[in-house]
């Protein structure tokens, strides 16, 4: 545990990383952001007194029929661990079967009393969210309100995800839901319709602020296009979907490694920072199944991941980084934390410049193989840049929309609001370290 | 049907009332046989003494007299009590008549009634109605010489004998030489001072003779007083009359002692003269005719010591008796008492050793019989495991004694006292056998065992040193513990032990065969050992020691000749088997992970196997080895086999694999040519078997380079394998490059084995080209450019 960082308070007693309280004092902990970069080990596994409880570990909703297919795969992908969590989806109409949606019909609920959808129009996605009533029993009464964390996936493009998925986000707390909120949104590829990108463009806004709030407190974000281009395969060669690929995000963020991989990154650490430096969204990077026989060590799994993200991404300005790294038990020996951690560093400092805040978490697979699994997240980057597309599409489409001029304006002004906390974090970045050439600047070990 | 013979007959039967197979029974028996003897005899007792009585004192009819005489001796035969309370009870009436007619009207009544007293006091104090022939006698004598004094001595008497029967014999002996001596002397002192007979003499001691006829004299008051009166010999009438009495009652006073005494050292002499008797026969002192003799001399004496003295004395003590007179009709009585005493004595003691001996006959037999079922069980058990242990005579014994019980049992109830002394001896010493025969029995089955341990232990020895591998950790001690062992531990043990032969045995016969097949096939076709074929031959005719003994001179043979070469042959198969091994070790099982496992799962128990084998072989120079040389050149020659085709299969297996995940007609390195070549080898090894050693062994090397090419191949058709099934990461990922730079250098690239890569992503992209001489990916449309 030497690399622990130092999380003090306001008085200066020290606090686990994840601390948002000083447990002596009381007092808010604020990230100072102006201390050196370092990677954070994560919390103990075992130490997460809900990880032992029988309540679902994660909640998994799905919204609208692409969420409620990706929390269809990703139950299937979790399989042995299925009973750890719970699977839900959350849609207005059924135009597909169940077995194409992969999630057993008692777990999928509709929203809204009329068979009809929501005309692929955000605002009716909300409304039919808002005039759904059961929603809250049916969470409930999946034990969300225990659940360590609620997940909700959705495709940004849809009206149910952009429009129901921020509101049911931003409700979780009024119903008793007080676990982490975590969002992951598939963007609109580049051809699809403005409409599509009007509901993203809006969509994430609310994701990042509700009425006013702060909604969630984290936001992947996956682009179709990206995801498209991506392709990867499993441990026995077998391609993944893009449905497999998105639920393998998630399925990363909620499998912890065997009991004693106290390396795992947890849910707690997963959210600590990004509220204090109001960063909320992370684009995801995946390296799947990576031969050390034809990668040769974690920097050519980290290449090749780094070279293929599923979200555009300003890598100069990117914050935050958390790399989730799962690999065949035989190479224990061969590759240690020690040698992984100080690699994985060393590539950061060269791909990641602005980097301040990271996590690095190691877990083992119970096979012979000499595989890697490789999940990077990388947040706090400028936004605007990446989702110029989204915003070309919301531009366009906004005049003619049947959207209140005061809601468009507060779509606008989140957006304004976020891209200058982003801006200004990293401006006191640079301005903390007096450089901003993207040089390497040391890390505390 | 006699009492006796019904008797007899159920004694034969072996029954009873009862159950006369019991010694109880047998024992009711006899008592109710020495009853009905004793009866016999009162009876005739009775008999006389009532026809004897009702003649000298005659009241009755002479018809009913003898009439009554006969119904008491009928009556005693029923019961000895009523039978003599009846005599008593009509002599009785005999002498109250009598009396009555002598002394008084009522005297006589009175002396019956004191008289019937004094028999039922008798009857009522002795132990057993036998007792009572004391009273019965006193009343014959009293009856022979019957004087009124016996009146008054006869109840004395009675109570005497009856008391003595209490008395120790050494008690009696002392009281009787107390009495019987100073009596003796006391005779010889007073010959002369006392009256003659006929003179003087008191009444109460006149003989009462059959001068009843007419009624004898009367005796009054003043016949006693007659002296007083009367005076004699000048003497003063009171004077005289004093001196009289006092003479009279002194003389009287001791006559009756003597009687008394008398009686008391007739049934002592009785006694005593069988006590010495006995004394005699204890120390060795016998002759055969004892028990007739004795009872008869003793009865004899016994009446004598009574009557002779009484004869002497005839005359002094006042004794007056017709004795002298009536001796001999007194012997006569004397010997038919003793003669009829002796035959029931003779008879009772003759069923009583009957008994006695068939009861001795059934203990031994009862003994001895389940004795000898355990030693026959035991020599059955000897011979059904120790095949050939010499104890036939042991066996013959156990025969004899055997047929002697079950004739004994069947016969003892029918035979006489010698046979069943004779049978009592022989069954005696039968039994005494057993023990030695058992402790034989053990020592015999121990020697046999140790003499087969060793034997075995000899051969294994002679075996061993020609690398025979033998079992003999078995539980077959020597030495001193066995000697301690019980019987059915040595037979435990040597049946272990011979199972343990006859299967290492059967064993070398048959090794020892199939060395000779395989010197003669591999070694030298002409060698010829004709022990083998004699082995097999007793072996057949399961003589496990001469087949032994012929296989062991033919192994030694065989051994001395082709013993460095096995250890040569040896020595080549471990040599290629580590050979193998290394293969397997480093090219083969690294093969298999998890995406591999798959393909090598039914490889894995083969390498394993290889391994195994390699452990087993001994380079020992011994010909014994050469069958497990042979055994393990077949087995390598089936590994070898197994291990090319089924790795030949797996080869074939992956490449369809890859075919099926890449580019029809892509040259990716597979080796079509391998196939037919594994195929060949495989054929080659099965010719190279079936050929002489070194054929063989050359074969086999040949095989081991194939099989070293064919796994160098796998390696690398799995290698292939993995690049083409981590291709779609690589195939996003220079796309990727490509959209950002237009050019992905080979020595840009993040990972191994970029140029295949790289190739192969032309070959799917056909807008892209592997520019050979920039090493690197391009767009065509940019190579253009």
């Amino acid at each position: 545990m030497s690399d622990v960082a130092p999380n003090n308070c306001p008085n200066g007693h020290p606090n686990q990383p994840s601390a948002k309280f000083c447990g002596v004092c009381g007092k808010k902990i604020e990230l100072d952001i102006n201390v050196p970069s370092s990677i954070q080990t994560p919390s103990p596994t075992s130490g997460d007194s809900l990880a032992t409880t029988k309540s679902p570990d994660f909640c998994f909703v799905g919204v609208g029929e692409v969420g409620i297919k990706l929390v269809g795969t990703l139950r299937e992908q979790v399989a042995s661990n299925m009973d750890n969590h719970a699977f839900l989806g959350f849609d207005s109409e059924f135009s597909s079967n169940f077995d194409k949606l992969r999630l057993p019909k008692q777990n999928v609920y509709k929203i809204g009393t009329a068979s009809q959808g929501t005309g692929h129009f955000w605002k009716m996605g909300e409304k039919l969210a808002t005039e759904s009533g059961p929603i809250k029993q049916v969470l409930l009464d999946k034990g969300a309100n225990h659940a360590r964390a609620v997940v909700m996936l959705f495709a940004l493009g849809g009206g149910m995800g952009s429009g129901g998925g921020p509101y049911l986000m931003s409700e979780l707390s009024g119903w008793g839901i007080h676990g982490a909120r975590l969002a992951l949104g598939v963007l609109p590829a580049d051809d699809e319709p403005d409409q599509m990108h009007f509901n993203a463009y809006s969509g994430l806004a609310r994701l990042i602020r509700y009425r006013q709030k702060y909604n969630c407190d984290m936001i992947i974000l996956v682009n179709n296009s990206n995801l498209d281009r991506y392709r990867t395969v499993d441990r026995l060669g077998r391609e993944l979907t893009d449905n497999e690929v998105v639920a393998t995000i998630c399925n990363m963020i909620a499998t912890e490694g065997p009991a004693g991989t106290y390396t795992s990154i947890n849910i707690n650490d997963l959210v600590t920072f990004e509220r204090s430096m109001k960063a909320f969204h992370f684009a995801p990077f995946l390296a799947m199944s990576h031969s050390t026989r034809i990668y040769g060590s974690l920097r050519g799994v980290l290449e090749s991941a780094f070279a293929r993200p599923l979200m555009p991404f300003d890598r100069d300005t990117a914050v935050l980084s958390y790399l989730f790294l799962r690999i065949s038990d035989s190479l224990r020996e061969k590759m240690t934390y020690a040698d992984l951690l100080s690699e994985y560093d060393t590539w950061r400092q060269q791909r990641l410049p602005a980097n301040r805040v990271s996590y690095f978490g190691l877990s083992y697979t119970s096979d012979e193989m000499d595989k890697m699994d490789a999940m990077l997240l990388v947040g706090g980057h400028l936004l605007a840049p990446t989702i110029n597309r989204s915003h070309e599409g919301y531009s366009r489409m906004k005049e003619s929309s049947t959207v209140t001029p005061d809601e468009l304006d507060s779509i606008d002004d989140t957006h304004r609001a976020y891209d200058h906390d982003l801006r200004t974090l990293y401006q006191r970045i640079q301005e903390g370290t007096g450089a901003s050439t993207g040089k390497h600047r040391l890390h505390k070990k | 049907m006699t009492y006796r013979s019904r008797l007899h007959s159920l004694a034969i039967a072996g029954q009873s009332p009862n159950d006369s197979r019991t010694t109880a029974g047998l024992r009711f028996e006899l008592s109710r046989l020495t009853q009905f003897y004793e009866r016999i005899a009162f009876a005739i007792l009775v008999g006389i003494d009532g026809m004897l009585g009702f003649a000298y004192i005659p009241s009755f009819p002479p018809f009913l007299g003898i009439f009554l005489a006969f119904s008491v001796a009928v009556v005693s035969l029923r019961s000895i009590r009523l039978g003599i309370l009846g005599l008593t009870f009509f002599l009785g009436l005999s002498y109250a008549f009598q009396f009555g007619a002598l002394i008084g009207k009522f005297s006589g009544l009175f002396v019956m009634i004191g008289y019937l007293f004094v028999g039922i006091m008798a009857l009522l104090t002795s132990e057993k109605p036998a007792n009572a022939i004391g009273t019965a006698l006193g009343i014959l004598m009293a009856l022979v010489l019957l004087t009124p004094y016996f009146v008054v001595a006869v109840p004395l008497m009675v109570l005497f004998v009856t008391s003595y029967r209490t008395m120790g014999k050494k008690t009696a002996t002392i009281a009787f030489l107390q009495f019987y001596v100073p009596l003796q002397l006391l005779a010889i002192a007073s010959t002369g001072e006392i009256p003659p007979p006929g003179q003087g003499v008191p009444l109460i001691y006149s003989q009462i003779t059959g001068s009843f006829f007419p009624p004898a004299e009367i005796l009054t008051f003043s016949n006693l007083l007659g002296p007083i009166s009367n005076g004699s010999d000048g003497f003063p009438g009171v004077t005289n009359a004093f001196t009289y009495w006092t003479v009279r009652y002194f003389v009287g006073s001791f006559s009756m002692f003597a009687l008394i005494i008398l009686l008391s050292a007739s049934v002592s002499a009785s006694f005593m003269f069988e006590q010495f008797m006995n004394n005699l026969h204890q120390k060795g002192f016998d002759f055969e005719q004892r028990r007739r003799v004795v009872p008869f001399i003793s009865n004899f004496i016994g009446c004598m010591v009574f009557a002779l003295p009484l004869s002497i004395l005839a005359g002094s003590f006042g004794f007056s008796t017709a004795l002298t007179e009536n001796l001999g009709q007194y012997v006569g009585l004397v010997i038919i008492g003793s003669a009829a005493t002796t035959s029931v004595r003779l008879y009772g003691d003759r069923v009583e050793d009957v008994v006695n001996l068939r009861e001795d006959m059934k203990k031994s037999l009862d003994e001895l019989s389940p004795r000898l079922d355990i030693i026959e069980d035991q020599v059955d058990q000897v011979l059904a495991i120790c095949k050939n242990i010499r104890i036939q005579d042991l066996q013959l014994r156990l025969k004899g004694a055997r047929s002697e019980v079950e004739l004994t049992t069947r016969t003892y109830r029918e035979l006489g006292i010698p046979a069943l002394q004779q049978k009592r001896d022989i069954l005696q010493a039968e039994a005494a056998n057993i023990e030695p025969t058992t402790t034989s029995l053990r020592r015999r089955t121990i020697d046999y065992y140790l003499t087969t341990n060793q034997k075995f232990r000899e051969i294994v020895e002679r075996i061993s040193v020609m690398g025979f591998q033998t079992d003999v950790s078995i539980d077959a001690p020597i030495g001193d513990e066995v000697e301690t062992w019980e019987l059915q531990q040595v037979l435990d043990a040597h049946q272990r032990l011979d199972k343990t032969i006859e299967g290492n045995m059967r064993n070398l016969v048959e090794t020892t065969q199939s060395v000779y097949e395989l010197v003669r096939r591999n070694f030298d076709q002409e060698y010829t050992l004709t022990g083998v074929e004699i082995a097999r031959n007793f072996l057949l005719h399961h003589e496990m020691e001469r087949a032994v003994d012929s296989a062991l001179q033919s192994l030694e043979l065989m051994n001395e000749k082709y013993s460095e070469t096995t250890a040569d042959t040896a020595k080549r198969l471990q040599s290629l088997l580590d050979q193998l091994s290394n293969i397997l070790e480093l090219q083969v099982k690294p093969l298999s992970n998890v995406s591999t496992s798959v393909y090598f799962q039914e490889i894995m128990p083969i390498i394993s196997e290889a391994q195994q084998l390699k452990e087993k072989i001994s380079t020992e120079a011994a010909v014994l080895h050469l069958t497990a040389v042979f055994g393990y050149k077949e087995k390598l020659v089936e590994i070898l086999e197994q291990l090319v085709t089924g790795l030949g299969e797996k080869l074939r297996a992956i490449a369809q694999d890859i075919d099926a995940r890449l580019p029809k007609n892509y040259s990716w390195g597979k080796q079509d040519q391998m196939h037919d070549t594994l195929t060949l080898t495989v054929r080659r090894l099965k010719e190279a078997a079936m050929k002489p050693t070194k054929e063989f062994f050359d074969g086999v090397e040949s095989s081991l380079r194939i099989l070293q090419e064919e796994a160098t191949l796998i390696d690398h058709y799995l290698l292939t394998l993995e690049l083409i099934m981590n291709y779609p990461n690589i195939d996003s990922y220079l796309s990727s490059r490509l959209l950002d730079r237009g050019i992905v250098p080979l020595q840009d690239l993040p990972f191994r084995f970029g140029d295949r890569y790289l190739r192969l992503y032309a070959t799917y992209h056909k807008n892209t080209i592997f520019d050979e001489v920039k090493s690197a990916l391009v767009h065509k449309d940019a190579r253009k450019r």
